[in-house]
């Protein structure tokens, strides 16, 4: 089943600058798309455009058969539940200012009243808190610590228990594992793929690193300026027919 | 370690001198207006400038009245009228801020020229200029203080707000579908609140000081209303034969100027989370 399809989407710049070029890809159901491009390829814009932050040009996105780009902010917002996201810098995701338990609560407060949850069950703030660090493997303490009193994989965990505790179809990754070391890097994939299976997620998982990529997506796309060059199922990675820029990105592992 | 104590010492110097200056102001203030009980503006002229005594503990000023309870009266109009200016301040430049601050764009240039505009005259210029054009008296004055200082409450919060909106939690605010009202009132509004009471309280100091000043050159307070600025004034005549009576309204104006910056540098101290932390 399709959740989200994106096509021929573009976007310039007020700069004038062609960040997308007719972009397309579509997720399936509880599939991880993984898009690899160097920095400034335009992968972080695309995120942007996927979650509505930013005005597409042209182009269809649509989430579960909805047509996102044309929407008001007002007109938006029900379908605000299904997608969520995930940034690369961990510290700047958290609001320094609030207690990691307010930050997690921003979803619930929003759409829990309207969402049938299937893993998480809301009795009081307290549980439902514990209940969504225990799903990312926190310790419940964190829950009344400022973001700067936790590692760089703890707040990146607690920003992925904020992104899934509403359970929805969509989650947007840029760079999730960039800013983290080698070893947090690898038990932050786990638990991806972890979270992946038990609540049927679909990923958008965006990355510079093609190890990360590769170990998590079923489906690979290449960019390059904006540009979608190459697309292929991840075992067809090391393949002959692959674009010579793809083949040029794999050499360097 | 050592310097962990150091530092505990340090805070605690500031919170420590907070409050035995307040117990102090608290003692004379009891011991003026429940046991002496003197009328402010009762002119005893057989009594006229008197020295210190149990009766009048800081004197009497030229025309027989008492200085004590003048001085305190007085701290109910100097500062109480600069809260009233700092509170407008906040009032108007607040709202300005934010929407300059968060929306960006074509109203946040109009916005902060216009600021601009009214920073670019020096305050006390302008506050002895308005108030000298509408002619003096202290809600004139306050117009005037409170003219000069929304901007700088503006300029501050719009620069907070611009600092943290571009920030990656605010983004997330978003796909979380919060309003633009509620990711102020919840994300943005926690950075400002500390900000804005530093510069408030450092502010009070410095209005108190411009209520006081032009009030000395005759823009502010009238007779016989007990300002201070208004007293140092009035004992001007007097001030070889009879020093005390400008002692002690200047005293009086140093000592809230020092706990309006000590309160200041406590705050500032006080809503950092992350040194907080630290200690």
């Amino acid at each position: 089943m399709e959740v989200m399809n994106i096509s021929r989407v573009t976007k310039t710049f007020s700069t004038g600058r062609q960040v997308l070029d007719d972009v397309s890809f579509s997720l399936e159901k509880g599939q991880c798309v993984g898009i690899i491009g160097e920095s400034g390829c335009g992968k972080s814009t695309l995120a942007r455009c996927l979650l509505q932050l930013e005005k597409i040009d042209s182009g269809e996105i649509s989430l579960n058969g909805q047509l996102l780009q044309d929407l008001s902010a007002k007109e938006l917002k029900p379908f605000r539940q299904q997608i969520q996201a995930v940034f690369q810098n961990p510290s700047a995701s958290l609001n320094p200012k609030l207690k990691i338990r307010d930050s997690l609560m921003d979803p619930y407060l929003q759409f829990g009243s309207q969402k049938e949850m299937q893993h998480f069950s809301y009795t009081s703030n307290e549980q439902y808190v514990h209940q969504l660090l225990q799903a990312v493997e926190l310790p419940a303490c964190l829950a009344d610590r400022y973001p700067h009193e936790l590692s760089g994989g703890q707040q990146q965990r607690a920003a992925i228990c904020r992104a899934i505790s509403i359970e929805p179809d969509v989650v947007i990754m840029d760079e999730p594992t960039s800013s983290l070391d080698v070893l947090s890097q690898a038990s932050l994939l786990k638990l991806l793929e972890t979270l992946r299976q038990q609540f049927s997620l679909s990923y958008v998982f965006i990355s510079h690193d093609l190890a990360a990529v590769a170990s998590l997506s079923q489906h690979l796309l290449v960019m390059k300026e904006g540009r979608m060059i190459d697309a292929f199922p991840t075992e067809e990675l090391f393949s002959p027919r692959r674009h010579s820029y793809t083949k040029e990105l794999v050499s360097m592992y | 370690m050592a310097v962990l104590k150091m530092k505990i010492r340090k805070r605690n110097w500031k919170a420590g001198m907070l409050v035995t200056l307040f117990i102090l102001v608290g003692f004379l203030a009891a011991y003026t207006f429940l046991f002496l009980k003197h009328d402010a503006d009762m002119v005893d002229l057989n009594s006229r400038l008197s020295p210190m005594s149990l009766l009048h503990p800081f004197g009497t000023d030229h025309l027989g009245r008492d200085v004590m309870t003048r001085i305190f009266l007085g701290a109910q109009q100097t500062v109480g009228y600069a809260f009233m200016a700092l509170a407008a301040a906040v009032v108007i430049g607040l709202p300005i801020g934010l929407v300059a601050g968060y929306k960006g764009g074509i109203i946040e240039r109009i916005l902060m020229r216009i600021a601009d505009a009214f920073l670019a005259f020096p305050d006390t210029i302008v506050a002895i200029v308005l108030s000298g054009l509408m002619g003096p008296g202290i809600e004139n004055l306050l117009l005037a203080i409170v003219f000069v200082k929304w901007v700088n409450y503006a300029r501050l919060i719009r620069s907070t707000v611009v600092n943290e909106r571009g920030k990656e939690y605010i983004a997330m605010a978003k796909v979380n579908g919060l309003s633009d009202g509620q990711i102020m009132r919840k994300h943005i509004f926690p950075h400002i609140i500390g900000n804005v009471l530093v510069l408030a309280s450092l502010d009070l100091g410095k209005i108190i000081l411009l209520i006081s000043s032009l009030s000395y050159i005759g823009l502010g307070a009238q007779p016989p209303a007990p300002e201070w600025g208004a007293m140092l004034n009035d004992a001007r005549p007097y001030f070889q034969s009879m020093p005390s009576l400008m002692i002690y309204p200047g005293l009086a104006i140093v000592t809230v100027v020092l706990i309006s910056n000590v309160s200041g540098d406590y705050l500032r101290d006080k809503f950092d989370v992350k040194k907080e932390v630290q200690l």
